[in-house]
């Protein structure tokens, strides 16, 4: 390797003034746990294109049921099982519904089936599991064990009762999914908190004299959230397929009440000589899965760049 | 002679560590337990430093988490200003966590990773009621900041964003925050480079004079703690086997494992190095689960003999508060 000599001239150097010494000026604006995550998140191509897709669905399901001509539950018997056309854009069901209406409609209960069956088993789930692992000893073995209990019923067996109960609509497809929902996430909080409880930032607070409620709340079940929100956004789309699968079976969504589920159902019926009234709902219900379920792996990327695997 | 601030008298805690069944043997239900502070007495006064030395797993953390009452003591007593503390339980009291507090070692896991600087620092402020006013609360965050060596404009920062040295010394701020007349150091230094090591023992030392803070140090470094310490004491295994002025301890070690343990410290010399040989110690460090009656080092000790087997020595006193709990330091020291 050859030596390479550089000259250096003393007059080229000046000296630093004390306070330019300070270098903390130059370091990167200081981010957020939150504000990070959202700068992963879009900067990822097949995150930022989910939630586009999620984003189109959501807004058309709002949308297009007021704007259109037809009510979701109009029966036309004048244009019965129409293929799409400029009046129908995705044609007429067997009683001449608009399908076009009721593919979005049906997207309203979908979607917020979605929604809400994620929330509400994870919030369920932290506070529960929270509790458990916090307070550890008796509560902790009395909790775990019911929900081990819980976790031996056949799932279908228990909607099929809660349904009896509840009836069915979408309160009863949210509630019987919570209730069957909750026990992942109670786990999942209580072996974070469990672990974490005893992490020296929180016995710092306890040293300060910091109550129960305030380690619960203000450093535990914060730490615990990346977590919750990645369940969160997985569970999104298993509400969903749940509420279609129980509506194909023909307990859920009762018409003329309609979901994406009721759709396929009514859909498999006619399926021999109207293949579209089965399609059609079928790729939308697909297309938006498959957003949430990227979406819901992207978010937990962005979360945790540690849980990759 | 100062006021003593802390007194830990008979200090006991014991861990569960499991039990078994033997059905052909006796006994037939056996527990056993890590005696990780057995018997403990020692007492600081006000404004000095108490350095507790020893090696991994010989329970002086424990010690230090038993005086701030993360562990409830399974006996004996530790006196503030001559009142009780051990038995109240930490949730219920508000008096004791004002005036007590801690630095912990590992500067990574001791600061909440999403809370700020300012958040962290004004916890205790906010929990103790201290300032009234959101600007006088900030005003005292940035004060604090400002003590331990830190700019005013941290204090929006996330913990991730400072190096291990500057969360100690945000750590160092927590602790200070509710004017503290006693802080627990759990090998505060132990996990930082060597040139932040000294920034933060200096800046310790300063806040001692200034504050008249007492400590209690736990270290495993000797030169560290022979350097900010007044009193000494060295533990091993639960006990403490040697307590006394720092000075006289490191000049005059009487107890065999003090003396195995200050021979051991390394010197920037190689031919020195090389030569050594560890004088007063052979083996393992024995298993502190239902540990043998007798004195805990026997099994190590070269001069052991029957009676350090049977029998656990007592501390005695040497002379200057200079205290070793060995069953032949005359002769030992006689001997030389």
């Amino acid at each position: 390797m050859q030596k390479k000599q550089v000259e250096l001239d003393l007059s080229d150097f000046t000296r630093l003034l004390d306070e330019e010494k300070n270098g903390e000026e130059i370091v990167r604006p200081s981010t957020s746990f939150w504000r990070d995550f959202a700068r992963r998140l879009f900067t990822n191509k097949a995150a930022v294109v989910s939630l586009t897709v999620v984003a189109i669905m959501v807004v058309l399901s709002i949308v297009i049921p007021l704007v259109s001509p037809y009510q979701y539950d109009a029966n036309n018997l004048m244009s019965i099982n129409q293929g799409p056309s400029a009046s129908h854009w995705f044609g007429t069901d067997t009683l001449g519904r608009d399908l076009w209406t009721r593919v979005w409609y049906g997207g309203r209960i979908s979607l917020a089936i979605g929604f809400f069956g994620a929330i509400f088993p994870a919030l369920i789930g932290v506070v529960i599991g929270g509790i458990a692992g916090y307070f550890g000893g008796v509560i902790d073995m009395l909790i775990m064990r019911v929900i081990d209990v819980l976790m031996c019923v056949p799932q279908m067996v228990f909607v099929i009762l809660l349904m009896l109960k509840f009836g069915n609509g979408p309160v009863a497809i949210v509630t019987s999914f919570a209730l069957i929902g909750w026990m992942g996430s109670a786990r999942n909080v209580r072996g974070l908190v469990l672990q974490m409880k005893n992490q020296d930032f929180v016995n710092a607070s306890r040293i300060l004299g910091a109550s129960h409620l305030r380690l619960i709340f203000k450093h535990l079940i914060p730490n615990t959230l990346g977590i919750v929100v990645v369940g969160m956004t997985m569970s999104v789309p298993s509400a969903i397929f749940y509420e279609a699968t129980l509506s194909i079976l023909g307990l859920g969504i009762k018409s003329p009440l309609t979901s994406w589920g009721q759709l396929l159902q009514l859909g498999v019926q006619n399926f021999k000589l109207y293949a579209y009234q089965l399609f059609i709902p079928a790729v939308i219900l697909s297309i938006t899965l498959l957003a949430f379920n990227i979406l819901g792996d992207r978010v937990r990327d962005a979360l945790d760049p540690k849980l990759r695997n | 002679m100062a006021e003593i601030l802390l007194e830990v008298k008979d200090l006991k805690k014991y861990f569960k560590a499991g039990s078994k069944i033997q059905l052909f043997k006796k006994p037939f239900y056996e527990k056993y337990y890590l005696h990780a502070v057995d018997h403990i007495s020692f007492s600081i006064e006000k404004g000095t430093t108490l350095g507790l030395v020893g090696e991994s797993g010989c329970g002086k953390t424990t010690v230090g988490r038993t005086i701030l009452r993360l562990y409830e003591a399974d006996g004996g007593e530790v006196l503030y200003e001559g009142k009780d503390i051990a038995h109240i339980p930490i949730s219920s009291d508000k008096t004791y966590t004002k005036k007590i507090q801690m630095v912990f070692q590992d500067p990574y896991a001791s600061l909440d990773p999403r809370c700020t600087i300012a958040d962290i620092i004004g916890e205790g402020i906010e929990v103790h009621g201290l300032y009234k006013t959101k600007k006088e609360r900030e005003e005292r965050v940035c004060e604090l900041l400002e003590m331990v060596g830190l700019n005013r404009e941290h204090r929006n920062r996330f913990p991730h964003e400072f190096s291990g040295g500057q969360r100690q010394r945000v750590g160092i701020a927590r602790a200070l925050s509710v004017n503290p007349e006693f802080i627990v150091c759990d090998e505060a230094i132990s996990a930082l480079d060597v040139s932040i090591q000294a920034q933060i023992i200096n800046l310790l030392m300063r806040l001692q004079k200034e504050m008249g803070l007492t400590y209690l140090f736990i270290a495993h470094d000797l030169s560290m703690v022979r350097h900010i310490s007044d009193q000494t004491a060295v533990m091993y295994l639960g006990t403490i086997v040697e307590i006394g002025p720092t000075e006289e301890v490191y000049q005059n070690p009487s107890h065999p494992y003090t003396r195995g343990l200050l021979a051991s410290v390394p010197l920037p010399d190689p031919d020195y190095e090389a030569k050594r040989t560890v004088r007063g110690m052979k083996g393992e460090i024995n298993s502190p689960i239902n540990p043998k009656p007798g004195c805990r080092f026997a099994d190590r000790c070269e001069f052991a003999c029957d009676i350090c087997r049977e029998k656990m020595p007592e501390l005695k006193d040497l002379g200057k508060g200079h205290k070793v709990a060995c069953h032949f330091t005359e002769k030992l020291n006689s001997k030389e």
